[in-house]
């Protein structure tokens, strides 16, 4: 192996490190744009939400959260991580072409549930509907549908300020932040995280630009 | 016919001029082989030459090491010397922070004089500056006495021995015996030079097969290690300078026996073996486990800075990862331009030994048209 072919082979594997580190970065920092707005959302909450079904709750409003914020900068992630690997050398260009071109990483997609609150990610939508539906959630919505008096009691009377005494708001938190450490920052899941997605899309990419430079 | 003269002509002491166009970058470093990065042109040949020697004074050669330290050129993992946390490669940890925090400064390439960074490496215990020292064994091809090659053993050996835990419980393993027997090697070769004829050429020729023999024991070793389902990377960094070790012992043994070619074969074969166990190793690897270990909960600035600081602590190693292997590419780089200029490689080894004076050699390349 020529000298040179060494250099470009580390130069790849520089460039694969600071876009997985970037990667990270950039899933991180929307994770705590993402967390803010949702506790902007909070106020929304019923006593139901926080006490039966926290993630029914927090699940989809970080999903759509999350989608708004990180599409953008994700494209220009990789628009910027293609353009670099292709200016390497000239045996790259095609695999940087192809990141550049983005569509690599499938994040949970939403849909608007149509009555004015906040868009429902379509696995969960479905699941709610199927045979993947717990018996947490059916309790909690049997509870709903028959119990409207006391939904309706919570969310009138009930301050946040008492809420957050009994650690209520907290269980949302809790259950938005479970949603982030795993759908969106996991390392592992099914369906992949989308920090695991965006880490394998460069890590094929490594492996194929290491592949054409031996 | 090559005269002495000319094979001296190709030889200088590398700590002057040389050094500060490296630090300058007007020249840039990959293993052994300056490269103009203008040009992108060749222009020489870096060879370590002893750094335990009597003349050779260690503060100098780390500021050499120094010299390199400069963000183009990815430096030799000098600050990755000093060790990582925990990691007892010196006396005591206090030492290695004390260490860790002057070489840091050298990898950042903030030190701009040699002298500042001797007057630093004054505080320094006399090991220390040798284990630093002993990291730069592996530029070029081997020609150092065994005093200098036993010492580097005995530290990678330590190292291995500090980090895993079964080499303690296995003292007579097969580990053990394979660290011993690569000091064997490295005496044998040592005593080579002092045979003459026949009696040389043999020995060397037996160095070389066997350190093929201990190639392939530490790249199964080092194989073993990073392919566990939770690698330990410091481990796996002891058992990887074995195989540049012993793939540095075998490309000097043949090269002294003027085999030119089965000696580029060898440094190749080392380069392709070490690519192929740690080429793919990277920050990211480094990173992983300590952000776990951290406990910071994602989508918080504190996972931000916990990234941030697990970041900075892999570099050192990651530079190591690299650096081993561009030493491992480069290894043999000179042999091809000796074979041009019909210098054989023992009389330049030879002469190579002979400059006691100093702890790095440079070889220019000639122009060609």
């Amino acid at each position: 192996m020529d000298f040179g072919i060494g250099v470009l082979r580390h130069w790849i594997m520089a460039w694969r490190d600071r876009q997985i580190i970037g990667g990270y970065e950039l899933l991180n920092s929307t994770a705590i744009a993402v967390r803010n707005a949702f506790e902007k959302q909070l106020q929304e909450a019923t006593f139901l939400d926080a006490a039966w079904h926290p993630a029914g709750f927090a699940n989809h409003r970080i999903d759509a959260l999350f989608c708004s914020l990180l599409r953008g900068p994700l494209d220009e992630f990789f628009r910027s991580a293609g353009t670099e690997l292709a200016a390497l050398d000239d045996r790259l260009s095609e695999i940087g072409s192809i990141l550049a071109e983005g569509g690599l990483v499938e994040l949970p997609v939403t849909q608007d549930p149509g009555d004015g609150s906040a868009p429902v990610p379509t696995s969960e939508a479905s699941a709610s509907h199927g045979e993947d539906m717990t018996l947490l959630a059916r309790v909690g919505g049997a509870l709903a549908s028959g119990a409207g008096s006391i939904s309706s009691y919570a969310s009138n009377t009930a301050d946040w300020l008492v809420q957050d005494k009994i650690g209520l708001r907290n269980r949302l938190r809790h259950a938005a932040a479970a949603r982030i450490a795993t759908t969106w920052m996991g390392d592992i899941g099914e369906p992949p995280p989308v920090l695991s997605q965006v880490v394998r899309a460069i890590e094929v990419a490594t492996d194929e630009a290491r592949i054409k430079t031996w | 016919m090559i005269t002495a003269a000319l094979t001296k002509l190709v030889l200088q002491k590398a700590s002057g001029g040389i050094l500060d166009l490296v630090q300058s970058g007007a020249l840039q470093a990959f293993g052994s082989t300056l490269v103009d990065p203008t040009s992108r042109r060749t222009v020489g040949y870096l060879q370590a030459r002893d750094t335990l020697g009597a003349a050779a004074d260690t503060a100098k050669v780390v500021a050499s090491l120094g010299a390199f330290a400069n963000p183009v050129t990815a430096p030799f993992g000098v600050a990755y010397a000093a060790g990582k946390t925990g990691f007892a490669i010196f006396d005591t940890q206090r030492t290695s922070h004390r260490i860790e925090d002057k070489l840091d400064t050298v990898a950042e390439g903030v030190l701009r004089s040699e002298k500042k960074l001797e007057d630093g490496l004054g505080g320094l215990t006399a090991r220390s500056r040798s284990t630093v020292a002993l990291q730069f064994l592996d530029i070029g091809i081997n020609v150092a006495g065994f005093a200098t090659l036993g010492a580097r053993l005995d530290e990678i050996a330590v190292r291995a021995s500090a980090i895993d835990a079964g080499f303690r419980e296995f003292q007579e393993s097969q580990l053990t015996l394979a660290f011993t027997n690569l000091k064997t090697l490295a005496r044998s070769l040592d005593e080579g030079w002092r045979l003459s004829g026949n009696a040389a050429t043999n020995r060397w020729q037996s160095v070389a097969s066997e350190a093929l023999h201990l190639q392939d024991q530490f790249e199964a070793r080092s194989r073993g290690v990073l392919t566990r389902p939770d690698p330990d990377y410091l481990l796996a960094d002891a058992m990887l300078d074995a195989v540049s070790f012993a793939n540095g012992l075998r490309v000097a043994a043949l090269a002294a026996c003027n085999q030119i070619n089965a000696a580029r074969s060898a440094a190749e074969d080392g380069a392709r073996v070490l690519d192929s166990l740690s080429g793919r190793v990277g920050l990211a690897e480094l990173v992983r486990p300590v952000l776990a270990a951290s406990g910071s909960e994602r989508g918080t600035r504190e996972f931000s800075v916990a990234l941030a600081k697990a970041n900075e602590d892999a570099r050192p190693l990651d530079r190591k990862f690299r650096q081993r292997e561009a030493n491992a590419l480069t290894r043999a780089a000179p042999l091809v331009s000796l074979e041009r200029r019909g210098i054989r490689p023992r009389a330049w080894l030879e002469e190579v030994r002979s400059l006691t004076e100093t702890a790095l050699v440079f070889m220019p390349e000639p122009e060609r048209n």
